[in-house]
């Protein structure tokens, strides 16, 4: 759909992101549908090893993740530049 | 609180610059309908909410929203990047161009400021929840004008995804208004405010 991904790594962050965007939204005015929380456990799982995946690559994406010693939050291209397309 | 997720919530990727369609785009960051307004609507209305399902729905549309408007920024400014003085003014740019340069600043296509006048916190969840109904009908309109008139695809697509989710938003505070309604009991079913008035007991909350 999207001509906007830079790499496999970052299609992954942002489509089991989005997964979670809709569980929550969901989840939240339907919080007793269990088919529906087994969909978020599962792509809570998924979007995690993809966040993994891709700060081992290209930094971090919230800034607590820096676990080296140099600060690497600061290193760009920033999201609004296209940075992680 | 919040904390930055260094990304967008959908990939914006514009390789041909046109200010001219920046300058209708960015009504939906400071515009009556733009996101801007729907990140203050629900965040601000969430403190009046009696109940938690819609609370939360509140809370984190409002969240999401906050993402749309950085999303519709990251669109005006690869719209606007490395101007010549011509195309500005060629494009109808200058007035914009004037005060702001290609700096973000919220207004309406129009050139209107930002205004919290665009948007209700009324205290009252029936009547906030049938604000929030319409102000995503509206912004789903205006995503519709802003398509008719953009032809790359690069814009269109996460105009397109911003559209889908004012119907996706549309659908969750209709869920949440039934949420409000099975609140209400016969004696209530909606002369008094919930938020304010307390005729019913504790067994109406």
């Amino acid at each position: 759909m999207s001509c906007g991904y830079k790499d496999q790594l970052s299609m992954n962050v942002y489509e089991t992101g989005f997964a979670l965007d809709e569980a929550q939204l969901y989840l939240n005015t339907h919080p007793t549908d269990q088919e529906a929380m087994n969909y978020y456990q599962q792509v809570r799982r998924l979007n995690q090893d993809a966040v993994r995946a891709y700060e081992e690559v290209h930094g971090p994406l919230m800034f607590n993740q820096v676990n080296s010693n140099n600060w690497s939050w600061v290193k760009g291209p920033w999201p609004w530049e296209g940075g992680m397309r | 609180m919040w904390r930055y997720e260094k990304r967008l919530q959908y990939p914006v990727n514009i390789t041909q610059t046109n200010p001219k369609m920046a300058q209708f785009i960015i009504s939906q960051y400071g515009g009556p309908d733009g996101e801007a307004a729907a990140a203050m609507r629900y965040l601000s209305q969430r403190y009046a909410m009696p109940y938690d399902k819609c609370k939360a729905t509140l809370n984190d549309i409002g969240t999401e929203e906050l993402g749309h408007f950085e999303i519709i920024g990251a669109i005006v400014h690869q719209l606007t990047r490395n101007l010549t003085p011509q195309e500005i003014e060629e494009s109808g740019f200058g007035p914009y161009y004037i005060d702001h340069t290609t700096g973000l600043w919220p207004q309406a296509a129009g050139g209107i400021p930002f205004n919290a006048c665009e948007f209700q916190s009324k205290g009252d969840p029936i009547t906030d929840l049938f604000e929030n109904l319409a102000a995503e009908q509206k912004a789903r309109a205006t995503y519709d004008n802003i398509l008719r008139m953009v032809k790359d695809p690069e814009v269109c697509d996460p105009i397109r995804f911003l559209r889908a989710r004012e119907v996706v938003h549309f659908q969750r505070f209709g869920e949440a208004l039934r949420d409000v309604q099975d609140h209400l009991n016969s004696r209530n079913f909606y002369a008094f405010n919930p938020a304010f008035d307390k005729p019913q007991g504790k067994s109406a909350q």
